[in-house]
């Protein structure tokens, strides 16, 4: 089985970009983009398996571009990257569907825990999906 | 008064008339004295009685006078010392003592202005209380209003401040975690545990600094209110379930004393959630393994609704209690408390419109009462 594709969405390169090497060190397919416009291309060109997007992005709040990714395939799952806790996120993010949320600074175990199951998520609805349309 | 001191000089008048009668007839019977001498000793015998009737009549003329000029005088103080005492209280009272009062004496006219004085001033007294009770409400909403708004200022500024330096701190996170990743693909080198130390210290320090910002991240959140009709049960249960876990892995035994009818009021659900999350978090981490965590919830007047939080953990020394809404004061462990919880917590209590006190004797326990607007 190919390595599950993560694709990082977030302003700050430095941040995106280091995270993107380490997950790719812990053997995920990891790729890192640093704006909304490329995260939508990516999103429509390599079906990432997981997202991970920056709740606050210039121009487009992360729930936004949750909504528009999802759009082109709902099957993405979404992991929300936040500066802020739990009860102040929650009612935000419970408006999109978005699998879970991580805060910022990351804590690199508890962030690919959730990777792995939004990737067994997405990977039991692909087979729905494919029973589906047998 | 002046009824009496007519009366004594028309009495005189009369009198002198009197006399003065008295005096002819004398005067005409000595013009008869000569006819014979048994009228004339019975002449002179009148003349006597009539000298003595007049003696009589002077004398009671000036009794009079006497008497009526001391009866005068008594009733004449009698009035006036009422009315001087009357006016000695009104001067004092116009010159701000509200504290004097006019003492009666007797039933008169006077006994009842005075009567009536002293109900005007206590009239007077109570308005004053009452006005100064507004003032004093006044300017406390004044400072309520000044201090909300100096909330929400301090919450916009340090959020952004907090979220500027959380953003390079997960850079430095994921900078020293790679370099962590690293280290543990490289082979054995001099000093290769050192460096592994150090970069778990970087880590451990970022861990640190972001407690702090997540929590103003969160409190700056809150400054807007966004209103919306609560029921204080179900959020309760609510934040409960946001730390089930701690309470669980704790065992500690929690006490719901709910009170059913409780009225739903309107207000900001976020940020009373943040209230309770803090309050009772605080008494997970204060009681042992073990230990009880008392929430209730009560209706306190027709206005207020109460919530306590009681904990029988290690409590507060008095000293720490004076300080314990002061912002980034903490008895925790360096980097287990910020010190913001209940600075937060008091903020938006009082933003609310609301109150909050605390009792705690150490090594007993803490009670942490609520008081919301409903």
């Amino acid at each position: 089985m190919s390595a599950a594709k993560v694709v990082i969405v977030d302003d700050e390169v430095e941040f995106a970009s280091t995270l993107s090497e380490r997950l790719t060190l812990r053997n995920y397919d990891a790729k890192a983009v640093y704006c909304a416009e490329d995260a939508f291309t990516i999103a429509r060109k390599d079906q990432p398996d997981v997202v991970l997007l920056d709740m606050k992005m210039p121009g487009m709040s992360g729930t936004e571009i949750c909504g528009i990714i999802k759009q082109f395939n709902p099957a993405i799952q979404v992991i929300m990257l936040t500066g802020e806790s739990g009860s102040e996120i929650l009612p935000e993010i419970a408006e999109e569907d978005v699998f879970d949320y991580v805060m910022k600074p990351v804590d690199i175990e508890e962030l690919t825990r959730k990777i792995d199951s939004a990737l067994k998520k997405a990977a039991a609805l692909k087979q729905m999906d494919e029973h589906g349309s047998r | 008064m002046i009824g009496f001191s007519l009366y004594s000089i028309l009495a005189a008048v009369l009198g002198l008339f009197a006399y003065r009668t008295l005096h002819q007839v004398t005067a005409r019977l000595a013009t008869v004295g000569t006819a014979t001498d048994v009228t004339a000793t019975f002449i002179e015998d009148i003349d006597v009685l009539l000298a003595r009737a007049g003696l009589l009549i002077l004398l009671s003329m000036l009794t009079i006078l006497i008497l009526g000029t001391i009866v005068n005088i008594k009733l004449a103080k009698s009035i006036s010392d009422p009315i001087r005492h009357l006016e000695e209280v009104t001067n004092k009272v116009a010159a701000g003592d509200l504290s004097k009062r006019i003492d009666i004496q007797g039933s008169g006219e006077i006994a009842s202005l005075g009567v009536s004085f002293n109900r005007m001033q206590e009239r007077l007294v109570d308005t004053m209380k009452f006005l100064e009770l507004a003032n004093e409400k006044l300017r406390e909403n004044r400072a309520k209003l000044v201090e909300s708004e100096k909330l929400a200022t301090l919450g916009r500024f340090s959020a952004g401040v907090a979220h500027e330096i959380n953003n390079p701190l997960a850079i430095i996170n994921e900078k020293a975690g790679l370099m962590k990743d690293y280290l543990n693909m490289t082979g054995d080198f001099s000093n290769k545990e050192k460096f592994l130390n150090m970069i778990d210290a970087i880590s451990n320090s970022v861990v640190r600094c972001s407690t702090i910002t997540h929590r103003i991240l969160g409190f700056a959140r809150k400054t807007d209110i966004t209103p919306e009709t609560i029921n204080l049960n179900n959020l309760l249960e609510e934040v409960l379930g946001f730390i089930e876990k701690d309470i669980l892995y704790k065992s500690i035994r929690l006490e719901k004393n709910l009170h059913k009818d409780l009225p739903e009021f309107v207000s900001d659900k976020i940020h009373l959630q943040q209230v309770f999350l803090n309050i009772i978090k605080n008494a997970v981490d204060a009681v042992e393994e073990g230990g009880l965590i008392r929430i209730s919830t009560s209706v306190k007047n027709d206005n207020t609704i109460q919530a306590t939080v009681t904990d029988n953990g290690h409590g507060i020394s008095s000293d720490a209690l004076k300080n314990i809404f002061e912002p980034f004061f903490t008895t925790k462990e360096k980097g287990k408390g910020t010190g913001l919880g209940l600075s937060i917590t008091y903020g938006i209590i009082k933003q609310l419109g609301g109150n909050i006190s605390v009792q705690s004797e150490p090594n007993r326990g803490t009670t942490f009462t609520i008081d919301i607007p409903v």
